[in-house]
């Protein structure tokens, strides 16, 4: 469902992404794991046609982002890390605009909102403008325009963000159960609690390169995620714990 | 807290020693092009001792007024985002500070900001006038304290109207609303300076000593003494008289007494505004159906969603919306002027409609700055909602072009059909007028769009911003040189109409060639424009 080949990005001498191989297949979620700047948001806008790579390439759903942006972007959805939303559009007219731009048939665009809004608790204010929306609830509405064409591949970058613990708990739910019906999650995250405990494989970029990937089984047996984390996210060049699947 | 300014200006000069070298000298340059100007006028209008002193005096006032009310447009806005929204605000009350000396340091911030570039305008100016009225030395060294005082005024004015806006306007659009009233304003404004109708210097019959003798008066009395404006017109005079200047005594104790006074003002609406943005918090509103708009307009898939967003974001920024009333009163402004004009007799108003069909490209494309130009730049930083949704660029593109026509079409109508009729053009010139606008309307919304897609400013935080960059440059280079050539071909008809009155050259033998090569040299660029605009997006996605 999401393939990356040899993807890099450089910005004049600086190297942001290097060599990046990666798949993630149909009931699979991968969690990004790195420090800041290591290339995790990067590697997101790369694959989410937001920003254009350097070399390489990257594929969901079968489709290249760069050579077939409009059927790739058909496959998934999208939670960036600063989600900016229109604040004088209500929430419900930016979903209404979401199913428009995805081409959705008007009655199941409206049962999908519908079903949305109830699920993110946004129903009682749905006809607020977005400006008056606290962080928590622009999140959660930006939860609703990825999730609202039922895509099969949901990217999220850092999706815990300004969510207050009841929004947090929901997401990670989330998270958890989208990729089981043979769909596919790839999230950012500093969190290796949530890491651990939500995705079903778990990749390690550092300096804009792949150090690790593997469940979080495998990394157990390496002294843990948070010992990994540490020693591979040091300088020191260490050996990694298995090659990209 | 002033220490704190210098030091960041200090910096940023040390970060980008050239970029701010090179400001100071275009500052400097600006300052000697305003000298150097103003030297040469009065040069001109010594040659003329009976009026000329009395002219200069009378354009020296409206001068001073109309700096003088441009400053309160730009006030407001500058007041909302340095009195109340600035980020180093709560830094600053939460220091051991009393809250009046910060908001009197917030207050001579938003004066330096907003004066600074109308007095290095106006400073030279009076200097000129200084050096050629033979002034004394001291008054070269007080010009400065004088021309700072006339913009206390309006500073402190814009810092007294965001007051009841902040307790009127809803919680959280505070600024925005500044920025619609600013503009109204200025639309009102213009009005009024139209309305003093100016082309009555033509009507003088300066053969008659009566009629001189009374303008003159009226030029050297004007009939509000106690404007800032003419109060530091009279400081003027009386400091080059060589007199004790007691009008600038007064300007100056006032300025202060006026900017503190902002300055009080302030710390309670600073209060009470940090309130109404507590109270500001999200009512219930459930789900309501699709309105109108997305049942017709929206229907129409991606590109109809695109236009329903936009016009529904247009119209609830007070900001935004409000630049409408600015077009109107160009409207009105232009046709006014139009019709002004003694027009009598056909080869005059022949010649007049000949230049309606010149300046009307040069009107539209005008507009085209601010209301085509910013369109592909306007999706901000709510872009990545569009960009990884399934929507092609050139939808996105030709969304851009088609809201742009829409919103020049009014004007090139407005212009194109009714200026003729006020002129009062032959039947055969009012169609070749409309032709004319609507094939600019084309040309500037293609060329805009193109060229605002090509050299996109995202991070601009209001339309006026967008085109301050070299694709704006361009865009008003090449849309220049396009009017100009629209006025060439605009001349065939008129001249053939001057020389076989009663010709309908549209339906002539010419007249399909004619509308053939208007097309050509407003669809290409356009088109031209906006494959280029396309090809920098498809490469160039950051």
């Amino acid at each position: 469902m999401i393939r990356l080949e040899h993807l890099g990005k450089r910005y004049g001498r600086f190297i942001a992404l290097e060599d990046f191989n990666l798949e993630v297949k149909a009931g699979q979620s991968l969690a990004l794991l790195g420090p800041n700047g290591a290339g995790k948001t990067t590697t997101i806008r790369a694959l989410t046609g937001l920003l254009r790579p350097s070399s390489g390439r990257a594929e969901v759903n079968g489709y290249d982002v760069w050579a077939q942006p409009t059927k790739a972007k058909a496959s998934f959805g999208y939670v960036p890390d600063r989600p900016y939303l229109y604040g004088k559009l209500s929430g419900i007219e930016l979903l209404r605009f979401v199913a428009g731009l995805y081409n959705l048939p008007r009655a199941q665009a409206e049962s999908r909102i519908e079903s949305l809004l109830d699920r993110f608790a946004l129903t009682n204010f749905a006809s607020s403008l977005i400006e008056t929306y606290s962080h928590g609830m622009r999140q959660k509405l930006t939860f609703c325009t990825a999730l609202l064409p039922e895509p099969p591949v949901l990217i999220v970058d850092e999706p815990m963000v300004g969510l207050d613990p009841r929004a947090a708990l929901d997401v990670r739910e989330l998270l958890a159960g989208y990729a089981k019906p043979g769909r596919t999650v790839l999230f950012s995250t500093h969190q290796l609690d949530l890491a651990e405990a939500v995705a079903d494989r778990i990749a390690v970029v550092h300096h804009g390169q792949l150090r690790a990937i593997g469940t979080p089984t495998e990394i157990q047996q390496q002294g843990g995620l948070v010992e990994v984390f540490l020693r591979l996210t040091e300088d020191a060049a260490t050996p990694a714990l298995g090659t990209t699947e | 807290m002033l220490r704190l300014r210098l030091w960041a200006l200090r910096n940023s000069f040390r970060q980008a020693p050239i970029k701010q070298g090179l400001a100071l000298v275009m500052a400097l340059g600006v300052a000697f092009l305003a000298y150097w100007g103003t030297a040469a006028f009065l040069d001109f209008l010594g040659r003329y001792p009976l009026a000329g002193p009395s002219v200069a005096n009378a354009i020296l006032n409206v001068l001073l007024l109309v700096l003088a009310s441009a400053v309160i447009l730009t006030a407001l806005p500058n007041a909302f985002t340095i009195l109340y929204t600035s980020e180093d605000l709560p830094f600053l009350l939460a220091l051991p500070l009393a809250p009046w000396q910060v908001f009197s340091f917030k207050v001579l911030e938003t004066f330096v900001i907003t004066a600074l570039i109308p007095a290095l305008l106006l400073a030279p100016v009076i200097w000129a006038y200084g050096n050629f009225f033979g002034a004394p030395a001291l008054f070269f060294l007080t010009v400065i304290p004088i021309t700072l005082a006339l913009f206390a005024f309006p500073v402190g004015m814009g810092v007294l109207l965001a007051l009841p806006l902040m307790a009127l306007a809803p919680a959280g659009r505070a600024r925005e609303w500044a920025g619609g009233l600013s503009a109204v304003l200025g639309g009102l404004l213009i009005l009024v300076i139209r309305g003093a109708n100016p082309e009555a210097i033509t009507t003088i019959d300066f053969a008659n000593n009566e009629q001189v003798d009374q303008f003159l008066n009226q030029l050297w009395n004007p009939g509000t003494p106690f404007l800032p404006s003419v109060l530091a017109s009279d400081a003027i005079e009386q400091m080059l008289a060589g007199g004790f200047p007691y009008a600038a005594l007064w300007l100056l104790l006032s300025a202060v007494g006026f900017l503190a006074l902002a300055g009080l003002a302030s710390i309670r609406a600073y209060q009470a505004g940090w309130v109404r943005g507590l109270e500001g918090t999200v009512k219930e509103a459930p789900p309501r159906k699709p309105g109108w708009l997305e049942r017709t307009v929206g229907s129409s898939g991606s590109v109809g969603m695109l236009w329903v967003r936009d016009i529904r974001l247009f119209v609830r920024d007070a900001n935004q919306s409000s630049q409408l009333i600015l077009v109107l009163v160009l409207v009105v402004l232009y046709t006014t002027s139009l019709s002004a004009m003694p027009l009598t007799g056909r080869p005059f108003v022949l010649m007049v409609g000949y230049l309606h069909l010149a300046f009307q490209a040069f009107v539209i494309a005008g507009t085209g700055v601010r209301l085509a130009f910013p369109l592909y730049s306007m999706e901000g930083p709510g872009f990545w909602l569009v960009r990884t949704a399934p929507v092609a660029e050139w939808v996105v593109l030709v969304s851009r072009f088609g809201l742009s026509l829409a919103l020049l079409l009014p004007l090139g109508l407005a212009l194109g059909a009714w200026s003729p009729i006020v002129i009062g053009l032959p039947a055969s010139l009012q169609s070749i007028s409309i032709w004319a606008a609507l094939a600019v309307v084309v040309l500037v919304a293609g060329l805009g769009v193109g060229l605002g897609a090509a050299f996109p400013k995202f991070d601009a935080e209001n339309p006026a911003e967008v085109p301050m960059s070299t694709g704006g440059l361009l865009y008003m280079a090449i849309s220049l040189i396009l009017a100009l050539l629209i006025a060439w071909i605009a001349a065939r008809p008129v001249q053939q109409v001057l020389v076989q009155p009663g010709l309908d050259y549209l339906a002539g033998p010419e007249g399909l060639w004619w509308l053939s090569l208007l097309g050509m040299a407003t669809l290409l660029p356009a088109g031209a424009a906006l494959i280029f605009g396309y090809y920098r997006i498809r490469t160039q996605a950051s």
